[in-house]
């Protein structure tokens, strides 16, 4: 493999996961979403 | 050119399946062991779980009289969360509350952080009376904390700020 690929390869590789993991740390969420709900006493 | 790509995409899925590997367990799995108790004043503890266990805790004469004359208590935690996997951060807050069905006689609020891998706590999180209180049909209890994330070699900030509502009658929600 000649220095050229692996230069493209790895350009490309950190190009593609600059963008995964913009949109995993732009996208998703919830909330506020009640995950737990406990009755302690009632009479 | 097709060796390229090919080679390009094993190191793509290599690299999301190691974030899936890192990624953030459930709601739960990551409490501390100790946690902050906001009353009015702020301790170190745990949120009560049962009526009795307030009686016990019970610092002032004051706090023992309103938690006997409950006669309902509730608990819930709710979470605000933002992103996925490694960089997943959240905010729980968990209240325990009790009323005599008339006004809220008891509340006492727990608050902790929640990260992935590459997130980080920057400050906080908070938590704090907005609205009402004990003597009122309801309380509301603002939370709110920091988080830093490593994305693309770039420290990015933000932060999660959330409202819920307490009522008399044991229900929660959102303001």
């Amino acid at each position: 493999m000649s220095l050229k690929v692996v230069i493209a390869l790895v350009i490309g590789v950190l190009a593609i996961w600059s963008v995964v993991s913009t949109a995993l740390w732009a996208l998703g969420g919830e909330g506020p979403t009640r995950v737990q709900t406990v009755t302690v006493e009632t009479p | 050119m097709k060796r390229i790509c090919c080679v390009g995409s094993a190191a793509v899925i290599a690299l999301l399946l190691t974030a899936t590997a890192l990624a953030t367990p459930g709601p739960g799995d990551r409490l501390p062991p100790e946690y902050t108790v906001e009353q009015g004043l702020t301790q170190t503890g745990v949120v009560p779980a049962t009526k009795e266990e307030v009686v016990r805790t019970a610092r002032t004469q004051a706090e023992l009289a309103a938690i006997k004359a409950s006669t309902a208590c509730w608990q819930h935690h709710w979470r605000y969360a933002r992103g996925h996997l490694v960089y997943y951060r959240a905010v729980n807050q968990q209240t325990f509350w009790c009323s005599d069905w008339r006004v809220i006689t008891y509340r006492s609020t727990s608050t902790w952080p929640d990260t992935g891998q590459l997130c980080s706590t920057m400050w906080g999180p908070q938590s704090w009376v907005s609205g009402g209180g004990v003597g009122s049909w309801h309380v509301d209890v603002t939370s709110r904390g920091g988080f830093r994330c490593w994305v693309n070699w770039f420290d990015y900030h933000d932060w999660i700020h959330f409202t819920i509502r307490y009522t008399y009658y044991g229900s929660s929600y959102s303001v």
